[in-house]
């Protein structure tokens, strides 16, 4: 039996999680409009749930980190292909569905973090809460603030262009 | 405005798939898709890459106006033989 070296096992156990894997081969992309979706919406919800009302506080953040998980996956396997690609042609078309979704996302999130800038410490102050909790909400606005960078763009994309089917692809 | 092309047209004549011509121009093969179906408008410089591969002027390939459909061509082109 031979007996591997550490940084071996260790290169081992990452292959079997197949992360390197998808670097890979290009990603097959879908459109991932529910995901998107279900994201959006139950992140919106946690974000509501831990501003209403303080004992709702931990809820809410558990919904919205559930729904940021969910969302991490929308920019790997979605319908927007990334800058400064390795291992996938990014053609003008691709490039131009990428710069309108990130052009309608910066007005959006423009208008949230001023509402939170604004919202947060309004809530606080009219629901008399700690300090603590103060700024957990506010880190958990900068959590929804990535939420919907991974959601809205996938969202625009979606919705800008019904995808080919590929078995159009073949002739 | 809408941008009518032939590049089907051009396609099916000389015999390319979609994805050999996407290799040609240094485009995806759904690009191509996108284009004949009119749901995109090429940049100038795709237009003429693709213009250049069918080795023909960039208008007998896009235009503002719809194009004569194959058939009325044939049969005035047999009228007039």
């Amino acid at each position: 039996m031979t007996t591997k070296p550490l940084v071996q096992r260790l290169d081992d156990i990452a292959n079997r999680t197949g992360v390197p894997g998808l670097v890979l081969h290009p990603p097959r992309r879908r459109p991932l409009r529910g995901l998107a979706v279900v994201s959006f919406a139950l992140g919106t919800a946690g974000m509501a749930m831990a501003c209403i009302k303080p004992g709702w506080l931990w809820i809410g953040e558990m919904v919205l980190m559930a729904c940021f998980l969910l969302s991490i996956w929308l920019p790997l396997k979605g319908p927007i292909k990334p800058w400064m690609s390795v291992n996938e042609r990014v053609d003008e078309r691709d490039a131009e569905i990428r710069d309108k979704a990130y052009l309608t996302l910066l007005p959006i999130i423009l208008i949230v973090a001023l509402l939170g800038l604004c919202g947060i410490p309004a809530i606080a102050w009219l629901q008399q809460r700690s300090a603590p909790e103060t700024v957990a909400l506010g880190g958990f606005g900068a959590i929804y603030l990535l939420t919907l960078w991974n959601t809205i763009p996938t969202l625009h994309a979606s919705w800008q262009d019904e995808p080919a089917d590929e078995e159009d692809d073949e002739d | 405005m809408m941008l009518y092309n032939r590049i089907g047209l051009f396609r099916a004549e000389r015999g390319i798939s979609r994805k050999a011509l996407a290799e040609a121009v240094g485009v995806n093969p759904q690009t191509i898709g996108y284009l004949e179906r009119g749901d995109y408008k090429p940049s100038l410089e795709l237009a003429m890459k693709i213009a250049a591969e069918f080795d023909v002027a960039i208008e007998h390939l896009f235009s503002f106006r719809p194009f004569e459909p194959v058939a009325a061509v044939l049969r005035r082109a047999g009228e007039t033989a």
